[in-house]
């Protein structure tokens, strides 16, 4: 069979694999942390980031990595916009947080199929030298991409816990997260806080959609989807109020999917990912890494 | 806030559909085209005719021209959005063939009405009902074979002539369906033409393959494909055991890094891997980064390999990988081909690039479809008779056989009047991608390169 | 008299309603029918969805996986052991009420958007083992019904299927009117209003739960049944959709959720505004349709918080304490 070396191999190669997956459920956690709505559309941003990124790099010729800043932005008004339409009406009302399921999967529906209309079902690439550099430590082979979405996924995690540690308005976030009626009667504005969550949260889905699409193919209206599902799971084993715990947790996915395969066969390896996950979330509601709920 | 948020995205969707309908560009709403290129016909048919000074015969054959309408049912939106509206454009430049009397023993013309499955099979059985109700006399569609099964049970029971030019799944001919036609290869078709393709390239190189490897994705493509492959093996490679099988699933799959580890363990000789466009791709550059290839890699069963994106997607490192191919340009460049560069020449001029394989087969089984209307309508059926214009049209795709050499495009023929109405002439070519181009390497004879076997390893490219 | 005007102000509709549905199929095109019996299959699966996600509270995005379970069961039973699918629906809707248990069970730890993403998974989970136990379900290749014959409940001609589903529908509807009047039902909303009062006065929030969910199951079971029989080919990665799961959901919700008339209302406007908004559009701009069926999706959420029922209902309320007043 394989042989030790092979392992070490494959443990980073799916450490990586795992840190993106943080990555792509840090902008969900946050969301899900301050107004526990689930956001349907998650995958689809993922998917507007990605054409963020071939269309500056194609039309400008700029480089994938500054693109990803104009995703941010671009993602984050488009964030702001969703969040007036779709979620701020119905998230405080009885039953809101089911409400936003919903109205987030029109944004979804409507989304795919703008993207189907305006650029064709095509799937896109662009030619990136860092997909096809490689790095060799000790044996271990990585490509410049991967290695380089994997430092910018534990920076944007690091610098987002900074943001929410030392920033007024990230203090306002965390307070909002931990205790929104609390956060009202200190006076602060929660409408505006969960706008602005909501917005910072769709920004770093799009970055996070331009750092995929430097190493993954494919860049086609559904192309979102693989990535949502993935950041769920990994928001669910982080659990709520954490942030590190999401690039521990998305790590710990990697690996043991990874793992799995080996020992597993990869038919299987998906069943049992789905089995922990449910595991996990009637065991654990909170998180592997989240503070218990209070029952209110 | 409320009120203002509404009107601005309601602005926004306006715009953005409006935008769509224009940046959408050829193939989206092509009837029109079709209908003013047939005007176009005949005030040239009228022209010519007035040269050659036979006036009384010509101008009143066009207006004799009766038409027929033809349903087309494919995946214009949804999974597979990409490769319907790929087909889409096959079929309806052999709709506008036939109507521009570009084969002179078709004298109908063709209306294409055209309906979306959105890749759901309930959407599908309900669009086919529509098409029937329209008035269609027969069907062509719908490329996923689990979207053309049951729209296809649908259509044998209203007794609507169903042509499959590309889904591939076995079990739709298999049931012994009166009304159901399919013009292409089955799955076993395309795993043993494979198995052919590949021992003979080997055999030219004076190389014994000992082991090979089967990777597919889990559904139904990747699995009757690869259950073809192992039922042929050793029919073709009689000293070849399989040294690994594995399956996944092409949608979901995040990384493909366990699997080529395990192949770069077992190092076969030959990989045959049945994948879609994004797993393709995914595969060869994790093959790359893990430093690791085997003699030939090779797409089984036409499937993401065969696409221009994948070159796109890889650029170089496309190179040497083996694909099977139902179709290329390069066909063209070979003697008996080259008689039907005209249609890809049209092609581009309507769309901007060559055709690709699913394009070909399409135009193919549209062909075929429009040989057999026209055979009803000689037989003296009434096409205003619509339920026994079905029945004619149905009677005489059993009747058609086309000899290799007078079939558009294909190097093969048809032959539907087998007892299963499964093609048994389809054959599929094998392509290799050399200097980022697709060359036919396989069969032999056809072929206008040679194939290079064994692959150089990635440090020596 | 007070009671009998209402009694006839009630009756008098429903049985113009009635027999507009009894008679559609002799007037309208085939189109036309097979859109209203998908919407009335739709509907029938909405309801089932009512019991647990609107009476219930528990708002299920799983409920693909009971439809799945439904169809496969009743489908092994007809095409391996011959069995009628009129005696297979009830084998098909004990097996999904048997999973829906399950997901009753696990209701009781998750919460809100927590018992949702549970159900997702949970949806998952049923689509790999049904492609998992290739030997008894034919795995990623599906199962096609070959049988034929109204014994077997397959017909040639899509009317039959009209009046299947047409009765399906109404015995949903029949069925959440005893429901909701019934010391269960009551008991039920009772567990969504406030579990812990509940509680207090002597329900069990377990089995109300537990139950309640099995009955969800197992009346979407029948409707997967019905489903498989109709479009003849079964496979489970087309079945257990999440879309399907989402639209059975968004079906009751648009309706109005905790009502016997939501789900169909909800069907009668989502289902024909997709297939047919696909009819005109798909040929010429693919996607188009779909756009418009989120923004529909989204006003009305949005708007309209109780769902058109919900909305209609206080309109015509108002309306007649207003007379009343006057």
């Amino acid at each position: 069979m394989i042989e030790l070396s092979a392992y070490t191999q494959l443990l980073v190669s799916y450490a990586i694999l795992g840190g993106v997956y943080g990555l792509t459920a840090l902008g969900l956690s946050l969301i899900w942390g301050v107004m526990k709505a689930v956001n349907w559309a998650h995958g689809d941003f993922l998917m507007v980031g990605m054409y963020t990124a071939f269309w500056t790099v194609t039309l400008f010729g700029i480089d994938p990595y500054i693109a990803a800043i104009v995703a941010f932005i671009l993602l984050g008004l488009i964030g702001m916009v969703t969040h007036v339409i779709a979620i701020e009406p119905v998230v405080e009302k009885p039953g809101g947080h089911e409400a936003t399921l919903l109205t987030t999967l029109g944004i979804s529906v409507i989304l795919e199929s703008l993207a189907l209309i305006l650029w064709s079902p095509s799937p896109r690439s662009y030619q990136n030298v860092y997909k096809n550099t490689f790095l060799e430590v000790l044996g271990i082979r990585t490509s410049v991409a991967e290695a380089i979405a994997f430092v910018v996924s534990i920076a944007s995690i690091v610098a987002v816990d900074q943001f929410l540690k030392r920033v007024k308005i990230g203090k306002a976030i965390r307070a909002v997260s931990q205790n929104p009626v609390g956060a009202r009667v200190v006076g602060i504005d929660v409408p505006k806080i969960r706008l602005m969550t909501f917005g910072l949260g769709v920004g770093l889905a799009g970055m996070a959609g331009v750092l995929v699409s430097t190493f993954y193919p494919n860049i086609r209206p559904l192309a979102g989807y693989v990535w949502d599902i993935a950041s769920y799971v990994v928001v669910i084993f982080a659990g709520l109020g954490t942030i590190y715990g999401v690039i521990f947790a998305g790590i710990i996915i990697g690996i043991t999917e990874g793992l799995g395969t080996i020992v597993f066969s990869n038919a299987f390896r998906q069943i049992l990912v789905y089995v922990v996950f449910l595991v996990v979330l009637l065991l654990r509601p909170q998180g592997l890494f989240g503070k218990a709920l209070r029952r209110v | 806030m409320d009120t203002k948020a509404w009107i601005l995205a309601i602005v926004l969707l306006i715009v953005g559909l409006l935008v769509g309908y224009f940046a959408a560009g050829p193939g989206q709403a092509k009837t029109v085209t079709v209908t003013k290129s047939v005007e176009k016909t005949v005030t040239v048919t009228k022209t010519v005719a007035g040269t050659a000074t036979q006036p009384a015969k010509t101008t009143t054959a066009p207006a004799k021209k009766v038409e027929v309408k033809v349903g087309v049912l494919l995946p214009l939106s949804g999974g597979s959005a990409f490769s319907g509206q790929e087909d889409l454009k096959g079929i309806q430049l052999a709709a506008l063939h036939v109507n521009q009397s570009k084969y002179p023993n078709l004298k109908f013309t063709m209306k294409l009405v055209i309906a979306d499955t959105q890749t759901k099979q309930d959407v599908a059985v309900t669009e086919l009902r529509r098409l029937a109700q329209e008035g269609v006399v027969a069907i062509i569609g719908a490329y996923n074979s689990a979207v053309t099964y049951p729209s296809a049970a649908e259509a044998e029971r209203i007794g609507l002539p169903y042509v499959v030019p590309e889904s591939v799944s076995d079990k739709i001919t298999a049931q012994g369906w009166k009304y159901v036609f399919r013009t292409c290869a089955n799955a076993s078709k395309y795993a043993y033409d494979t198995l052919w393709a590949m021992a003979d390239i080997a055999k030219a190189n004076g190389v014994e393959v000992k082991s090979v490897a089967l990777i597919y994705e889990n559904s139904d493509f990747g699995v009757t494909t690869t259950e073809g492959l192992k039922k042929y093996l050793n029919k073709f490679f009689p000293n070849a055991k399989i040294v690994h099988e594995e399956s996944y699933p092409a949608e979901e799959v995040t990384s493909m890094d366990d699997m080529v580890a395990k192949l770069k363990a077992e190092n076969p000789d030959i990989v045959f891997h049945v994948a879609y466009l994004k797993d393709a791709v995914l595969f060869v550059q994790t093959m790359k980064k893990l430093n690791w290839y085997p003699k030939a890699y090779v797409g089984a069963g036409a499937g993401g390999q065969t696409r221009v994106e994948f070159i796109q997607q890889l650029g170089a490192d496309a190179n040497y990988v083996y694909t099977q191919t139902e179709w290329q340009p390069d066909f063209l460049n070979s003697k008996a081909l080259s008689k039907w560069a005209w249609i890809n020449d049209d092609f581009k001029k309507l769309y901007g690039r060559d055709m690709v394989g699913s394009s070909a087969l399409n135009y193919v089984g549209t062909y075929v479809l429009a040989v057999a209307i026209q055979k009803a309508l000689d037989s003296g059926a009434n096409p205003s008779d619509i339920k026994a214009f079905r029945k004619a049209v149905r009677d005489a795709l059993e009747t058609i056989k086309i000899p290799a050499g007078e079939l558009p495009l294909m190097p093969w023929g048809v032959d539907l009047t087998v007892p299963n109405h499964q093609n048994p002439e389809a054959a599929v070519a094998m392509a290799q991608i050399l200097e980022g181009r697709f060359r036919v390497v396989w069969p032999i004879e056809f072929a206008p390169v040679k194939a290079v076997f064994p692959a150089p390893p990635w440090g020596k490219r | 008299m007070g009671l009998e005007l209402k009694f006839t102000r009630k009756l008098i509709p429903a049985a113009i309603l009635l027999v507009i549905g009894a008679v559609f199929p002799l007037f309208a095109d085939e189109f036309l029918v097979s859109i209203l019996m998908q919407a009335y299959l739709w509907a029938f699966l909405a309801m089932s969805w009512d019991v647990i996600g609107g009476y219930g509270g528990q708002f299920s995005l799983g409920h693909a996986a009971f439809l799945a379970l439904g169809a496969y069961t009743s489908t092994i039973l007809l095409q391996s052991y011959n069995i009628s699918p009129w005696v297979g629906m009830w084998a098909a809707g004990v097996v999904a009420g048997a999973a829906g248990a399950l997901v009753g069970i696990a209701s009781l730890r998750l919460k809100g958007p927590f018992f949702a993403l549970g159900t997702i998974a949970f949806a998952e989970l049923v689509k790999l083992l049904l492609l998992y136990f290739k030997g008894i379900t034919g795995g990623p290749l599906g199962i096609l019904i070959t049988k034929s014959g109204p014994e077997n409940m397959l017909f040639e001609t899509q009317t039959p299927y009209y009046y299947l589903m047409f009765v399906l529908m109404l015995a949903g509807i029949l069925f959440l009117k005893w429901f909701e009047s019934s010391r269960f039902g009551i008991g039920l909303v009772a567990v969504r209003e406030d579990e812990e009062a509940a509680e207090g006065v002597g329900i069990n929030v377990y089995r109300a739960k537990v139950i309640g969910a099995a009955i969800s199951a197992f009346l979407t079971g029948i409707g997967g049944t019905i489903y498989a029989q109709w479009i003849h080919f079964i496979r489970p990665d087309i079945l257990v959709k999440l879309e399907y799961s989402t639209q059975i959901a968004a079906i009751d919700v648009v309706g109005g959720a905790g009502s016997p008339y939501g789900g169909l209302i909800g069907a009668l406007i989502l289902v024909p505004l997709s297939l047919y908004l696909n009819a005109l559009f798909g040929g010429m701009i693919a996607g188009l349709s779909l756009i418009l069926y989120g923004v529909v999706l989204l006003i009305v959420v949005v708007m309209i918080p109780g769902g058109i029922y919900g909305l209609l209902r206080r309109r015509l309320g108002r309306k007649f304490s207003d007379k009343r007043r006057g």
